[in-house]
């Protein structure tokens, strides 16, 4: 139900807001048009490359804004956030005995409880959906880690493929002498 | 409001850098404002609040694939042959495409809308919110991207090293260039690459361990690890290096980073886990296992920058150790 | 002090342009190399100074990449780029275009 309302409430946003909204988008997608354009006007291969490079910025940064939440920040726990902040995990059986001197706001007091916290942490999830990004429990608002982990991975792979590309432009040119589509089309290579 | 102007300001940069990318014969210049291009954009990444991001495109566009591009155009040329005739068909393809994209981004939320449905999803709020208790990481995108979606972190992995074995077999056979590549007999550059190595080095080490609690992580620090001796190769010659990191080993440690990420994944799988559930390691049977978490989140984070840095040094030696055709 | 750092990223995004219009215009090789590298130095002064302005100035070791990653960049340029052609030539070649 609650996805619903979001849906609905969501778009009534952006029309109000008029052209503001979706502005970055716009930029965004005329950006991934000169991508395109350079891709398919250019004869020279390595050109076409870097076209597909500045494609797939665009690309990238279509996702990254998608998960930006206006007032938010980088979705890195700021200390307010993180309970155990002097511990960061070096002792694991420091956990339970840490809740005892000082219960973090997300839990519950009491420490005979935290054995528990799969169960209490499925109950507090339902909770937090009800609004957007932002926690009750957390003053602080994040930006939504989901799209960033994606294009991370996204980013090396496209360099690992740039290369392979590369390697084919070398090899086309040590055969062929040229690296140009429309000479290989003159040799009838490419049909 | 000053932040909506810089993000402007930017953004027209990039369109100017793109249009003069796309007038400019001459490749060199095409390659080094490629590198400018991917800079910018990083920095947007930042203003987006994508840290994570903003790190790997300013070590892998303006670092590595300028790198790869300068190679690859000092073995073919960099001049582009005029065009025969103006197209008119690309540019139709390209302002049609833009016209529709532009036209679905109406139904899209509002920019930076907290109420937008992609923020209400019960997953990203269990990341943002108990990641933490979870795993004692603050960095959620480590969290998430060796954690939670592990499986996707292997198969991107898994690519690398396809993509650094497919390269292997196109310029396999190294073929001796008939003029050694000279040696630059530059003090400056020698003495200053000198100094800065080792520190190259041991801020690859902070990025890969400190990924945890700021941005970075093990994709980031393979590029950096690689980037160090890239530079020793460039200043130097790649044979130079050669003598350091024998090509041998660092194939070998391709195909070593993928595996320990497996053996991670398949260890779990004999604790009594799922394939990636950290939470068996180190267990005493606690459901929310921070300690497992951490180890297995460190030890795959340790695979993806082993891959990462054996990958990009393999196409470094590929392409640099290339002889002119 | 928030305006301040504002006042610094714009004057810095100017120094960004002009930079720009350097590496764009040419007329030679080396015009283009110091433009991109004084564009790369700016990126790092930027990443400085939005830290500041978002308030979260503890990303600052992501400056350090950059001017890491600027410093290889053009090393690659210098090693790579074969600087026997005449500059003159570049300049010419340029015009025709």
């Amino acid at each position: 139900m609650n996805f619903i309302i979001a849906a609905s409430s969501a778009t009534h946003d952006a029309s109000t807001i008029g052209g503001h909204g979706t502005f970055h988008y716009i930029l965004i997608m005329a950006l991934m048009m000169t991508g395109i354009y350079l891709i398919l006007s250019r004869s020279n291969m390595i050109k076409s490359i870097i076209g597909l490079n500045l494609f797939q910025v665009a690309v990238i940064m279509f996702y990254v804004s998608m998960g930006k939440v206006e007032p938010g920040t980088a979705p890195i726990l700021m200390a307010e956030d993180v309970p155990h902040a002097e511990h960061d995990g070096h002792h694991d059986e420091a956990h339970d005995a840490d809740s005892h001197d000082a219960p973090p706001a997300a839990h519950s007091p009491d420490p005979k409880k935290d054995v528990e916290l799969g169960a209490h942490t499925l109950d507090h999830s339902k909770k937090v959906t009800v609004g957007p990004t932002t926690s009750k429990v957390s003053k602080i608002t994040y930006s939504n880690p989901l799209p960033h982990v994606l294009m991370l991975t996204a980013i090396v792979v496209g360099v690992a493929t740039t290369a392979l590309a590369l390697s084919l432009v070398v090899r086309i040119n040590e055969h062929y002498g040229t690296i140009e589509e429309d000479e290989l089309e003159d040799k009838g290579v490419l049909i | 409001m000053i932040i909506h102007g810089i993000t402007i300001i930017l953004f027209l940069f990039l369109y100017v850098i793109a249009i003069v990318i796309g007038r400019s014969r001459n490749l060199f210049a095409a390659v080094m404002l490629s590198g400018i291009f991917s800079l910018i954009s990083a920095c947007l990444f930042v203003i987006m609040d994508a840290v994570d991001v903003a790190f790997t495109e300013a070590a892998v566009g303006a670092g590595v694939s300028t790198v790869l591009m300068m190679i690859v155009l000092n073995l073919t040329s960099d001049r582009e042959s005029p065009p025969v005739q103006p197209k008119v068909f690309p540019l139709l393809v390209a302002l049609l495409t833009g016209g529709v994209l532009i036209y679905a981004t109406k139904d899209m939320p509002a920019f930076g809308d907290p109420e937008a449905l992609i923020h209400q999803s019960q997953t990203t709020n269990h990341y943002l919110w108990h990641s933490f208790e979870e795993s004692h990481i603050p960095n959620v995108v480590t969290t998430v991207l060796a954690s939670y979606r592990g499986y996707d972190t292997l198969g991107e992995t898994t690519v690398v090293f396809t993509a650094a074995v497919a390269v292997m077999l196109l310029l396999g056979h190294v073929r001796e260039s008939e003029t050694p590549p000279k040696l630059i007999n530059d003090p400056i550059a020698l003495v200053g690459a000198k100094m800065l190595i080792p520190y190259i080095l041991l801020f690859a080490l902070y990025v890969q361990f400190h990924g945890d609690f700021g941005p970075g992580g093990g994709f980031q620090a393979g590029v950096m690890f690689a980037a160090a001796f890239v530079l020793h190769g460039m200043v130097l010659s790649p044979k130079h290096t050669l003598k350091a990191a024998p090509a041998l080993i660092i194939e070998k440690l391709v195909a070593l980073g993928v595996l320990l990420y497996a053996a991670v994944g398949i260890y779990c799988l004999f604790k009594g886990g799922n394939f990636l559930e950290y939470d068996v390691l180190l267990s005493h049977g606690e459901k929310p296992n921070p300690h497992g978490q951490h180890i297995g989140i460190l030890l795959v984070e340790a695979g993806v920058g082993l891959t990462v840095f054996a990958a990009m040094l393999t196409l470094f030696y590929k392409f640099a150790l290339r002889g002119k055709a | 002090m928030e305006i301040v750092y504002s006042i610094s990223a714009f004057g810095i995004l100017f120094s960004m342009m002009l930079a720009l219009i350097r590496a764009a215009q040419g007329p030679t090789v080396f015009d283009r190399i110091l433009a991109v590298n004084m564009f790369g130095t700016m990126t790092v002064l930027f990443i400085g100074v939005v830290g500041y302005l978002t308030n979260r100035p503890d990303f600052l070791d992501i400056a350090l990449v950059y001017a890491l990653m600027n410093f290889i960049a053009i090393i690659a340029v210098l090693r790579y780029r074969d600087f026997s052609v005449d500059p003159a030539e570049e300049a010419e070649n340029h015009e025709h275009s």
